[in-house]
């Protein structure tokens, strides 16, 4: 596909997984993965800006004798998920537009 | 514990060795769990996914360079303000490598790399020439200022009062000119460090938000 994902829309993607259920690392890869074609050293740049900015916190959980770090969406988090909703609503509504709904 | 993932991080951890400890620290953790987690046996296997432990240094060193809170963060650590101002010149200059060094990784077309490479050489060029012109005003202002110095002190001793003043006034312009130039110089490389960090972090978010975020099929090199 020559149409690619936007720095703005992956954050949000993560921020939308997150705000189901706090993850660790490779879960969260995986659920993005499953949904664009990202490669995997894409994720971290992400949580470490988001994280850096106070969308996100982390907690480490012990797992199998070793530790998983869980990111988790803080209310500021919340706030940025909806400001990219609302911008995406609005700017699919206008491509659709152009581009007609399928069916 | 796989020994290939311990491989892998330790690989990736040598070549992160320019980081600030606790950054360092956090992305190889992230990495060494999201190994763990997707249970590599082989190195061949890790690098496929992520690329190899150099491939994927330079995307996370890009990716710092590019966040300047952390690198400022960093550099406030410095004890003296003359320290501090001393080496972020030094470390103006790493960041502009590394973002260099990440965009070489991100996968693009010869094309790309022929440009981006004619550019760099153009920029190297004009600053280096730059320098040289500063050093080379330097070097005839002093030498000549302090030759003439010398040349007054043996005019002095046979009487020649005129031309020893003569020569005196010469000398001190010229010794003063060369003192004014080192110091525009040593501005001017500062100046021009900072901007080179500028536009640097301004051509990699240009070409990492194009580039960097790559396709998992793009990034395993199929087009």
């Amino acid at each position: 596909m020559a149409i690619q994902m936007p720095t703005r829309l992956l954050d949000g993607a993560v921020l939308s997984f997150l705000q189901a259920d706090d993850l660790y690392g490779y879960a969260l890869t995986q659920r993005v993965q499953s949904v664009v074609d990202v490669s995997e050293s894409t994720i971290y740049p992400v949580l470490r800006r988001l994280k850096k900015d106070d969308y996100l916190s982390t907690y480490d959980q012990p797992y199998q004798g070793r530790n998983r770090r869980y990111y988790h969406l803080t209310v500021a988090g919340e706030q940025l998920l909806q400001e990219i909703q609302t911008e995406w609503q609005e700017f699919s509504l206008q491509i659709n537009k152009i581009m007609g709904e399928t069916k | 514990m796989s020994a290939a993932i311990d491989n892998y991080i330790e690989e990736l951890s040598s070549h992160l060795s320019a980081l600030p400890a606790a950054e360092r620290q956090d992305v190889l953790e992230f990495y060494r769990e999201f190994l763990l987690d997707a249970d590599f046996r082989q190195i061949e296997a890790i690098s496929a996914e992520l690329g190899t432990p150099k491939q994927l240094a330079r995307k996370i060193l890009a990716d710092y360079s590019l966040t300047p809170a952390v690198i400022e963060n960093n550099q406030s650590t410095g004890d003296s303000t003359k320290k501090t101002r001393n080496n972020s010149s030094r470390r103006n200059f790493q960041i502009m490598w590394w973002i260099l060094a990440g965009m070489f990784a991100a996968p693009i077309g010869i094309p790309a790399i022929i440009v981006l490479v004619a550019l760099i050489i153009a920029l190297v060029a004009v600053v280096c020439s730059i320098i040289v012109a500063i050093i080379t005003i330097i070097v005839t202002t002093f030498g000549t200022g302090f030759y003439l110095i010398f040349h007054m002190g043996t005019l002095l001793f046979s009487s020649q009062w005129a031309t020893a003043c003569f020569y005196m006034g010469i000398s001190f312009i010229c010794l003063g000119i060369g003192w004014l130039t080192l110091l525009l110089g040593i501005s001017a490389v500062r100046f021009l460090s900072k901007k080179g960090v500028q536009l640097a972090r301004y051509l990699g978010n240009k070409f990492f938000s194009k580039h960097y975020y790559r396709t998992k099929s793009n990034h395993e090199g199929g087009q």
